[in-house]
């Protein structure tokens, strides 16, 4: 299971304005005692935004974030060596959801396969989900 | 540079939120139903109902439902079942028969006497009847410890051993053994026509008690001495030589061996007495009366011999005496001699 610090990502962004926010992947080191920075050099990151939060969710936005895709528009993965991603929500994509609570889903994307490797938004702890809230000023 | 949001692969999750509370569940309960030496039943009280256990002793395999001498078992149930009368059981009622199992009857007085062929006799029963009646002589067999009369005839082809006389059937051969007479064997074979022939394995002496001669003829083979030991009273020897022509003598004997040695005949006296000898030659009457008298180592022959003249062809009684002497170291021999018989006396002093 992936976990974040805050087990969730709850990321707002005011309708109407664009928000960048920074993801790190990190994984158990080989004597599984520490983490260290998991290399996305072979990986791109797929993200979603979802009707529900559910299997058969519509996807009512994604994103490939790669090495080299636009920072200001889908976002980009800044240090794929320590495996640090950005997302970036636009404005657009705010005027598109609309305000509300919007289930989120980030996978990790094998580069030549482009199969998950694994989901880092995966599960869910007292009703909570990822998510971004677009919220009115 | 740290990000907004760190995810931490593998990394022990956060405690998943309670579950749902869920429905009571059913405890079953049991209780004993029986509780025997040989029973041990449960019931069980499930959501479904009452469920019961069956029997969890095993039922030993000597476990008898009733009582009696005849058994069946039943692999159904695997009990065992017995009864006083066959005919209540189900299984293996036929009593058993030389040609097919069954269960097996002893028998009692009444089958012994109907000879009956359908039951079973125990050991004690056997030695029962070959024993007889305590204090009963069985009749129905031969016993070893018991004095009986077979009134069967007998064939014992391998011989018979009785005790220390051996009495040994071989063939026609009856023999007489007598531990005290080693080494030698009497054989007495082919009694045949009253004649009881002797004869004896060893070279000593063979003595001869107690045998009634009456009527019988005693045969001593040309090497053989018949050595008559009497007591008191003189013994007689009443036999024949056989000769050409019928010739017999007569020899009274008293304490003298008589050694008959075809043609003559020798009388040996070591032990004082008097010895009579009576020959007769049928074939030409002659016939000799001797007296032989021993006595203080000296002997005295006093006779009458009857021979028949070849040239007068008369008959002539005349006195014989001692007529020839012969002597050694140890024996002195008195030889009469009348044709064709030579008497030799023998004395050992």
């Amino acid at each position: 299971m992936t976990v974040s610090d805050n087990y969730y990502i709850d990321a707002v962004v005011i309708r109407g304005e664009s928000k960048t926010h920074s993801v790190s992947i990190n994984q158990k080191t080989e004597d599984g005692l520490d983490f260290e920075p998991f290399d996305l050099s072979n990986y791109y990151i797929r993200f979603r935004v979802l009707g529900s939060a559910t299997l058969d969710a519509l996807v009512l936005i994604e994103k490939n974030i790669t090495q080299v895709s636009d920072e200001n528009e889908e976002g980009i993965i800044t240090d794929a060596s320590n495996g640090q991603f950005q997302f970036h929500i636009t404005a657009e994509d705010t005027n598109t959801l609309g305000t509300g609570k919007f289930p989120i889903s980030i996978e990790v994307m094998d580069a030549d396969t482009e199969e998950p490797v694994f989901t880092l938004t995966e599960g869910g702890y007292q009703g909570e989900f990822s998510k971004i809230q677009i919220v009115e000023v | 540079m740290p990000a907004d949001f760190n995810y931490y692969i593998n990394r022990q999750g956060a405690r998943g939120r309670q579950g749902i509370q869920g429905e009571p569940g059913f405890s079953p309960v049991v209780t004993v139903n029986t509780d025997t030496a040989t029973e041990y039943i449960l019931n069980i009280e499930t959501a479904d109902g009452v469920l019961t256990t069956p029997n969890l002793k095993s039922t030993p395999l000597n476990y008898v439902a009733g009582a009696g001498n005849y058994v069946m078992y039943d692999p159904s149930t695997q009990q065992i079942y017995n009864s006083d009368a066959p005919d209540e059981l189900v299984l293996r009622t036929d009593l058993a028969t030389v040609d097919d199992p069954g269960i097996i009857q002893i028998a009692d007085d009444e089958d012994f006497d109907e000879d009956a062929d359908d039951v079973a006799v125990t050991p004690k029963q056997l030695n029962a009847a070959i024993a007889g009646v305590e204090g009963e002589i069985p009749t129905n067999y031969v016993t070893t410890n018991t004095i009986q009369t077979i009134s069967g005839a007998k064939t014992f082809s391998l011989g018979v051993n009785f005790g220390d006389n051996i009495l040994l059937l071989n063939g026609s051969d009856v023999v007489f053994r007598d531990d005290s007479l080693t080494p030698s064997l009497v054989f007495l074979s082919s009694i045949n026509g009253g004649n009881l022939a002797i004869k004896h394995s060893g070279t000593s002496k063979t003595i001869l008690t107690d045998i009634d001669v009456d009527d019988t003829t005693i045969e001593v083979n040309t090497a053989g001495k018949l050595h008559v030991i009497g007591a008191a009273a003189p013994d007689e020897i009443d036999g024949g030589i056989e000769q050409p022509g019928t010739k017999v003598f007569t020899i009274t004997t008293n304490s003298a061996d008589v050694t008959i040695s075809n043609p003559s005949v020798t009388v040996t006296q070591s032990t004082p007495g008097t010895t009579t000898v009576t020959y007769s030659n049928a074939s030409n009457n002659s016939t000799l009366n001797l007296t032989i008298n021993y006595a203080n180592n000296s002997v005295v022959a006093n006779g009458t011999v009857r021979t028949l003249d070849p040239e007068s062809s008369r008959w002539i009684t005349s006195e014989v005496s001692n007529s020839e002497i012969l002597n050694d170291s140890t024996t002195t021999w008195y030889i009469f001699t009348f044709d064709p018989l030579t008497l030799t006396i023998a004395v050992n002093p």
